[in-house]
């Protein structure tokens, strides 16, 4: 056997075996175009091989002739599919440039076949018979035919694009293919068209054998394939590692899911189609084959809501930012259910939105109880508030409203100090701050006094109780709001009316005095008549000796000095009770007499009028008797008014200043006024106009007035009643 | 004036009103002892003839109104003058029901409290009398048998004598014997006569037998 043949029959073998490998992986993967590019090539590079050897055992010129005009077939053939392999697997090339090369090939193969014998010879006159390999081959003379040029154009043509292609190839970085497969293309294919275009001018003698050099090509275009291949196979093993690891999560993660009541959703978004595990698919009650698209899966969503979810889609198409949102769904056992959604959505390198994920999750029994402790909140009687640790307002109750007359949403998200008076307002961050630095519930009422402010600025009192919240957002203080305002009145008219327990029985203490001073003084009083009397008797029955007489009047001088006495001592006491001295306003005094003396007034249907002079300069004196000069005068001008009828019953006291030093007080009735006889003893002691009075009354006022350092008169008013009319001065350094 | 056989008891704890009691009630002719407490008072014993007791009713120790009741606990029938530095309605009100004569807030004036002695120890007079002849038309009614005494209280109300045997199973005649002796024990003559002692003697009437009550 030739070395030609069992060169050119190894090459064929090789290629024919490398085109069918590939062949078979392009049958296999319809998409490895770039493979079956190759093979076809191969083939045909195989053909080619096949007239190379054909020529070179050509007998005649015309067959030598006759066959490489058919070879330039698979020669069209070859470039064809090489220059779809560049395309196909460099992915490289210009698309002009490829179609130009194709277009010059088919040219030439037309060309061809219009002149005879073919594209290469005008004519072959002879054929050599030269040594070759040890063999005889045959080799044409003739002259060449210059539209040879135009198959050789092509050649240039397909070396210019592959040349391109490689640059981009090597530009791009993958350096190996644009030296294998673009390197070995350009080397091939010159040296290849080069043997060729000097074989047939005639200039060197040698049969053709470019399909060595393009099995050479086919060898390197298989090498650069195998590492494809190599690579597909390690991409495989991964790939199988990744699905089982992809398998796994996948189970797991719906494990996770079911376990928490979530469902898992995707959204491709370009193509509308939304993804849903079959179980989900049943539980809102949709078929497992249905094609479901966004519009298809609102459908689930409850009808009042639908709206607030299309919103939501739409604006999740325009960010990146995970979404939420809570609403009901209905699910396939019809029954309502309420989701919190969140979802984030993919966009691509253009800024397309292509994917969006994201889970359901139940929270309708977290609803349930949010609806419970709304409920519990709202029916409570005090006001509730959440606030947050940066002092936000997240949550009031109606309550709240009431008290502070703000709607909710105008409280919600702002600052809690609004809720404080403006005198406060600026410690409360500090004061809040340093709960939350230690928080601890507070119970209400304790601690010190407190004031809340309304919409319109006004404060009120309230107590308010404080306790710390654990929640997953951090730590809230739920905060107990009472108005205490109606309690506080309580209290204070408690105190009030003690108070004025307490000064009346102060008075009336006073008035016991005055009576077991009347016991006291009317011992020695009533003595000195009886003893008297006696003596009398004693002169009329004329047993009256000068001895008994003497004993009788000793006896008497003794219980009027004993009265005498006992009188001293009270206005000693008097005098005493004045040392006690302290600045007085006299307006004040009337204040709180009149409140005093209120419910007596009430009982005798009298009505209390009071005319105050404003700007009244303090007086000096003890509060409390000068108290009682006005509470007897105002309670002898009601015992003077017994017979008044009720309409006509009114106590008018009133005050004013002079501005030289003193200050008056008239205390003015309706009633019977005051008797010609009562007049010039009205302050005595002991004269009374009263049944049951003891004449010590008046006494006792004109005591306190005097010391005082004032005066008091009375006189019948106009108009009918008494009025009586006390003067005291004002402190020194008073006057205006 | 029952003067003469009247006390007039003072008891005070001031020491000058009750001296001058003493003269203003001597003046007036009144026996007069004085007390400076009324436990002192009640140890005394009673004195038999009218008597008026002026008491202060504030006094320390026995005040006068738990004085009055310890009175009447002892069956003793003094006629009570209450005088007062300052009392007041109820305490008085309280006074005159259990009995006493006047209630005197002082001031009071002489001739007021003298005029309340003297009502006093009349009331106190009269009393007395009342008493004695309870006694004495008691201790008459005692001497009757005790068929007289039934026969006496029928006659009392009225019966004929033939009525009264058929009351109580005897003869006209037997009734009549027993009417006899009881006029004759009784020292009267009449039906009328007999009635009397019956009152003073305080006895409450009898029933007529089938009288409809």
């Amino acid at each position: 056997m030739s070395w030609v043949t069992v060169i050119w029959s190894a090459g064929d073998g090789a290629c024919l075996t490398l085109a069918l490998m590939h062949i078979v992986v392009w049958w296999k993967d319809r998409t490895a175009r770039a493979n079956l590019a190759f093979s076809v090539m191969a083939i045909a590079v195989v053909i080619f091989a096949a007239f190379e050897l054909a020529l070179m055992r050509a007998q005649t010129p015309e067959q030598f002739g006759e066959i490489v005009r058919w070879l330039h077939v698979p020669v069209w053939v070859m470039i064809v599919s090489l220059v779809g392999f560049v395309r196909l697997y460099l992915r490289a090339g210009r698309r002009w440039l490829a179609w130009t090369v194709v277009g010059a090939r088919t040219l030439s193969l037309i060309l061809n076949f219009t002149f005879w014998p073919n594209i290469n010879y005008r004519e072959i006159t002879a054929l050599r018979h030269i040594p070759f390999l040890g063999e005889s081959v045959s080799v044409a003379v003739g002259v060449p035919n210059p539209l040879m040029l135009a198959a050789q154009l092509s050649l240039l043509l397909l070396v210019i694009f592959v040349a391109d292609a490689t640059i981009t190839v090597w530009r791009r970085g993958d350096r190996r293919q644009a030296v294998i497969v673009g390197g070995s293309i350009l080397l091939f294919v010159t040296v290849g068209t080069a043997e060729g275009i000097l074989i047939v001018w005639g200039i060197i003698s040698m049969p053709v054998t470019v399909s060595l050099f393009y099995q050479g090509l086919v060898a390197a275009m298989a090498y650069e394939l195998s590492y494809d291949v190599i690579h597909a196979s390690t991409l495989a093993r991964k790939l199988q590692a990744t699905a089982a690891g992809l398998r796994d999560s996948e189970e797991r993660m719906s494990l996770a899911a079911n376990a928490a009541g979530l469902v898992i959703w995707t959204w491709d978004i370009q193509r509308d189609q939304v993804w849903l595990s079959e179980k989900d698919r049943a539980l809102f009650g949709l078929s497992q084959l249905e094609k479901l698209n966004a519009e298809r899966v609102r459908a689930v969503v409850h009808p009042e809501d639908r709206d607030l979810v299309r919103r939501l889609a739409e604006k999740s198409l325009t960010t990146d930012q995970e979404l939420k949102a809570e609403y009901r769904v209905m699910l396939g056992n019809g029954s309502v259910r309420w989701v919190t959604r969140r979802g984030r959505v993919e966009f691509d390198s253009h800024g397309k939105p292509t994917w969006e994920r994201g889970v359901l999750m139940d929270i309708t029994e977290l609803k349930q109880a949010e609806e419970k402790f709304r409920l519990a909140v709202e029916a409570s009687p005090s006001g509730i508030l959440l606030v947050n640790q940066c002092g936000q307002i997240i949550l009031v109750n109606s309550q709240i409203e009431k008290l502070f007359g703000y709607q909710r949403d105008k409280l919600i998200g702002r600052l809690v100090d609004v809720l404080v008076p403006d005198r406060l307002a600026t410690h409360h961050p500090e004061h809040r701050a340093k709960f939350f630095a230690a928080p601890t519930a507070r119970a209400m009422g304790a601690g010190r006094e407190l004031f809340a402010r309304r919409k319109d600025g006004s404060e009120f009192p309230v107590e308010i109780g404080l306790n710390p919240i654990q929640t997953p957002k951090g730590l809230v203080v739920l905060a107990n709001v009472v108005d205490i305002s109606a309690r506080l009145a309580a209290e204070e008219g408690t105190r009030r009316s003690r108070e004025q327990v307490e000064l009346l029985s102060r008075v009336s203490l006073l008035g016991e005095m005055t009576a077991s001073l009347a016991h006291e003084l009317n011992q020695p009083l009533g003595a000195i008549v009886n003893n008297a009397t006696a003596a009398t008797q004693y002169l009329e029955q004329g047993r009256l000796n000068p001895e008994q007489l003497q004993d009788i009047l000793t006896d008497v001088v003794r219980d009027a000095r004993r009265a005498h006495d006992i009188m001293r001592n009270v206005r000693s006491a008097i005098k005493k009770g004045s040392a006690i001295r302290g600045q007085i306003n006299l307006n004040d005094v009337v204040k709180t007499i009149t409140h005093m003396v209120q419910p007596d007034a009430a009982a005798q249907l009298c009505k209390m009028e009071m005319s105050l002079v404003r700007d009244l300069p303090a007086i000096e004196g003890d509060p409390i008797q000068i108290q009682q000069v006005l509470i007897n005068l105002v309670q002898n001008a009601f015992d003077a008014m017994r017979d008044t009828p009720p309409s006509r019953r009114i106590v008018e006291i009133a005050t004013n200043y002079n501005g030289e030093g003193t200050i008056s007080v008239v205390v003015r009735d309706y009633g019977s006024g005051i008797s010609e006889t009562a007049r010039d003893r009205l302050f005595e002691q002991f004269f009374t106009t009263k049944e049951e009075g003891l004449g010590m009354g008046l006494a006792i006022v004109r005591s306190i007035v005097e010391a005082h350092g004032g005066s008091i008169s009375a006189e019948n008013a106009d108009g009918g009643g008494a009025r009586f009319h006390f003067r005291l001065p004002i402190k020194e350094g008073m006057s205006q | 004036m029952i003067a003469s056989t009247g006390v007039v008891f003072v008891i005070d704890d001031d020491q000058s009103m009750r001296k001058s009691l003493e003269r203003l009630l001597d003046a007036a002719c009144y026996k007069v002892e004085l007390f400076k407490s009324a436990s002192e008072f009640l140890s005394r014993s009673a004195h038999a003839g009218p008597s008026c007791v002026i008491v202060d009713v504030q006094m320390p120790e026995l005040n006068g109104i738990d004085f009055q009741k310890a009175l009447i606990d002892c069956n003793r029938e003094e006629q009570l003058v209450f005088i007062t530095g300052h009392g007041d309605v109820p305490m008085c009100a309280k006074a005159m029901k259990a009995g006493a004569v006047d209630f005197l807030p002082k001031p009071f004036k002489p001739k007021q409290l003298l005029e309340s002695v003297e009502r006093a120890l009349t009331r106190s007079a009269e009393q007395r009398r009342r008493a004695s002849e309870k006694n004495h038309a008691g201790g008459l009614l005692e001497q009757l048998t005790p068929r007289e005494y039934e026969v006496m209280q029928l006659v009392a109300t009225g019966m004929l004598n033939k009525q009264v045997g058929g009351e109580l199973g005897m003869a006209e005649k037997t009734v009549k014997t027993h009417r006899a002796h009881v006029m004759q024990k009784l020292h009267i003559t009449s039906v009328a006569e007999l009635m009397r002692v019956l009152q003073k003697a305080e006895v409450p009437p009898t029933v007529r037998p089938g009288t409809k009550v």
